[in-house]
């Protein structure tokens, strides 16, 4: 009954987003779409597989930037942060995906769990880097600056450090 | 005069057509066959052109200016497509890559496309294209420079990283992609972008 409700509130927000940002809206559709083709044709490319969730966070960040210049990095920024979701994602999902049979772009590289996961990190790393020099280009500058290297060079290698575990849920103490 | 079209190769032929090529119309028009003929004017005109037909395209060969001219017009579709990438038109120079005759993947040819994976974003792509570059021309310091900089990542690399030189063995405090997504995002809900970021 509650994920009914939460479902019910989450498709009436999503229409409120949608209105407030129509563009945005269709992007996600497309990409939405575009992963439902890509997982139909078993691509066994790391690359074609994590596009559209790269292109819909690339997309997503990009809107936050104030000028075309800031937009085109926050877009790259974005683009590489939603590579290392999917791939983060798709590592830890490994044995899930496994059991149901569900696509997995490791999976269908023939990869053992281990492989795997050492396959998402070497992707990540390689991404995070790439990430690292649009953070650069940003130029963030004050107290924010402190917290963001932080989550940016500390907290997102520690992601890719436990590549392929289960992360806690935390428990609803409501 | 067009050498290719009077011994009737295409051209681009290798040396191996012309020669073969060369041997069937001599044998053609040999001046034996005309010695006593009233045709015999007429071959010998048509034997000097395909004599000079073939002197030309084997000089070309020798000197290698046929390889040259072909050269200098696989620069020039390269120097485009290289400007394509520059301009943000990876897919574009993707497809003028893969349009490319069979064979034409050369150290510049797989570099480019490594480098339009690369604008793509399509990193594990890029560095199978910047190796085979490096491979086929491993003196070349642009290529190398591509390739060291997906492997320095690869080995977790963060440029202008102001805390330990391997962020992968500091101590850190968990922050996963997902807390740095949301992170960002209410950062710019309470201080706004602009400013600093």
């Amino acid at each position: 009954m509650a994920s009914l409700t939460l479902r019910l509130l989450l498709k009436s927000k999503k229409a409120k987003a949608a209105a407030r940002l129509p563009q945005l809206d269709t992007v996600l559709c497309r990409e939405m779409q575009r992963q439902a083709d890509i997982e139909g044709t078993k691509s066994t490319s790391y690359d074609a597989a994590s596009e559209p969730t790269s292109i819909m966070t690339g997309t997503i960040f990009s809107q936050i930037g104030n000028t075309p210049s800031q937009e085109k990095i926050l877009y790259r920024f974005g683009l590489f942060i939603g590579k290392i979701i999917y791939y983060l994602d798709a590592a830890e999902d490994y044995e899930s995906d496994k059991g149901k049979n569900s696509y997995n772009v490791f999976l269908l590289n023939g990869l053992s769990k281990a492989q795997a996961v050492e396959k998402a990190q070497e992707l990540c790393r390689m991404c995070a880097g790439e990430l690292a020099l649009c953070y650069n280009l940003l130029d963030v500058q004050g107290y924010r600056k402190a917290i963001l290297d932080n989550i940016v060079f500390l907290g997102l290698a520690e992601g890719i450090m436990h590549a392929g575990e289960k992360r806690a849920r935390v428990k609803d103490t409501d | 005069m067009d050498s290719y079209k009077t011994l009737g190769l295409s051209q681009g032929a290798n040396e191996e057509e012309i020669k073969s090529a060369y041997k069937a119309l001599a044998q053609k028009y040999s001046m034996d066959n005309y010695e006593a003929g009233p045709l015999r004017d007429e071959a010998e005109a048509k034997m000097n052109e395909i004599n000079a037909a073939f002197d030309e395209l084997m000089g070309n060969i020798r000197t290698g200016s046929t390889a040259a001219a072909q050269g200098k017009s696989a620069s020039t579709a390269y120097n485009d497509i290289r400007d394509m990438i520059n301009r943000g038109n990876a897919e574009e120079a993707l497809t003028k890559l893969n349009a490319m005759p069979v064979g034409s993947e050369d150290a510049e040819w797989n570099f480019l496309v490594g480098s339009a994976y690369y604008y793509k974003g399509w990193l594990s792509d890029a560095a199978r294209y910047f190796e085979t570059a490096c491979r086929l021309e491993p003196n070349n310091r642009e290529y190398a420079a591509a390739m060291n900089n997906i492997k320095n990542n690869a080995r977790g690399n963060m440029n202008g990283n102001p805390y330990a030189q391997n962020p992968y063995g500091a101590q850190m405090r968990g922050c996963s992609c997902c807390d740095m997504c949301s992170a960002m995002m209410c950062m710019d809900m309470c201080c706004g972008c602009g400013n600093g970021c």
